[in-house]
């Protein structure tokens, strides 16, 4: 039989509410809770020998104390697998279990959790994490446990996992290369017909969905703003001094370009690893229109050019890097009380 | 980047040749390019046409940051180099 160490809060281990959230850990031998639920679910194949009950308050913000003492329990018991929630759309909750699997897996534990897409805590833990995706609320229990309970078994069992959509846990993120009887083109065509035809198909490649940004308001006049120019288009100093990378780049780098009339070909180039760069090397103002910005500052048409010119490389770039490129550079532009921003992407 | 920096209240005018990619990652101020290799030039121009057509489309793109907007917004340059 398989042993199972089994993690809940406060309230599902029986305390109390809200007003027991401080509860500092202790261990409980046998199932609590939620934990018989998924014993009557594994029907004598998987026993929970301990439930870690932690109070929401204590194991969020006082880590350096409940982190040991959940370690030392997943140590005395040794359990196949750990069990953390559902947490539901509970935040602090969520967190607690997403810290006791990474605490298992430091201990080469294997783990499951269960939470709703929405709660806090996969952001955080996310990738690191099998969840089973549950209702925003406690009612929504009963669907939750026999997925959860069939995942602890494989994983306590040490089967291979397949793919979320397989197994049914929230996708982490992550890719795994794998052989498929039809090369791409084929599948694409299948895709295809059965779109056509208004049969179901799976997308292999889901399209992520952006957010919105309230736009900034636009500047009122432009005779006193400072702007800045920012590019994405690869255009550095000649030999690229700061080995930007010229794809996947994980970084961005300023350039001075105070006393610069324009970007001389030869001494600014191209390092884009994604665009043909035979014209940005004839004359590198075709990405970033240095000529032109001079031109429309010496005639008044904005107040100043800021000093520093900031460029990165947009080509296989991550969007959590680009994100924070965007924030970094957002920083040192209101630094400089930049008003404005031209950026232009090849 | 360009949503990152809107984001901090500073508006972004952000010139690309891919428009309908900017308003799919939700841009705000969307200044369509004219080629991927050369967003704001254009090589087939002579060279005082491109002087030209690079100054037009970055007036342009000043001027944008002063337009209100309520969402991802396309705007194009009107110049006959942009083909």
């Amino acid at each position: 039989m398989l042993a199972v160490v089994h993690y809940v809060n406060q309230f599902f281990g029986g305390l109390g509410g809200e007003e027991r959230a401080d509860e500092p850990v202790h261990v409980s031998v046998g199932a609590v809770g939620p934990g018989r639920g998924l014993e009557q679910q594994w029907a004598g194949v998987a026993q929970v020998v301990a439930t870690i009950i932690g109070g929401d308050n204590f194991v969020s913000s006082r880590r350096a104390e409940a982190e040991p003492a959940i370690r030392a329990a997943l140590e005395e018991y040794q359990p196949d697998v750990l069990v953390a929630g559902p947490a539901f759309n509970a935040g602090r909750y969520g967190l607690a279990c997403g810290s006791c699997c990474r605490i298992a897996a430091e201990l080469g534990i294997p783990s499951v959790t269960a939470m709703s897409p929405e709660n806090p805590a996969l952001a955080i833990h996310g990738q690191h994490l099998y969840a089973v995706p549950t209702g925003e609320l406690a009612s929504s229990m009963a669907r939750a446990l026999p997925p959860l309970a069939r995942l602890a078994i494989k994983l306590g069992r040490g089967e291979p996992l397949g793919s979320a959509h397989q197994e049914g846990y929230l996708p982490r993120g992550l890719r795994r290369d794998v052989w498929h009887a039809n090369i791409a083109a084929r599948r694409a065509i299948d895709m295809l017909t059965q779109r056509l035809k208004g049969e179901p198909f799976a997308s292999e490649m889901p399209i992520e969905q952006f957010d919105s940004v309230p736009p900034a308001p636009p500047l009122r006049t432009l005779a006193s703003a400072r702007v800045a120019v920012v590019s994405t288009g690869g255009i550095v100093p000649r030999g690229n001094p700061d080995r930007l990378r010229e794809y996947n780049s994980v970084a961005w780098r300023r350039y001075r370009i105070a006393d610069l009339p324009r970007l001389e070909p030869g001494e600014w180039e191209p390092i884009h690893g994604g665009y043909d760069s035979t014209y940005a090397r004839e004359d590198p103002n075709r990405v970033v229109p240095l000529d032109a910005l001079r031109k429309l500052e010496s005639d008044g048409a904005f107040a100043a050019l800021h000093d520093y010119y900031y460029v990165t490389v947009g080509v296989g770039t991550a969007v959590n890097n680009a994100r924070r490129f965007g924030e970094e550079i957002a920083h040192e532009l209101h630094a400089a009380d930049v008003q404005g921003v031209i950026l232009t992407a090849t | 980047m360009a949503k990152e920096i809107e984001r901090t209240g500073i508006p972004v005018a952000y010139v690309t040749t891919l428009t309908s990619l900017a308003e799919e990652i939700r841009a705000n101020r969307i200044v369509a390019g004219v080629r991927i290799p050369h967003p704001v030039g254009n090589p087939v121009l002579g060279a005082e046409t491109e002087r030209d057509l690079r100054t037009t489309m970055t007036q342009r793109a000043l001027e944008v940051l002063t337009e209100p907007v309520e969402g991802p917004s396309v705007f194009r340059v009107d110049h006959p180099g942009v083909r």
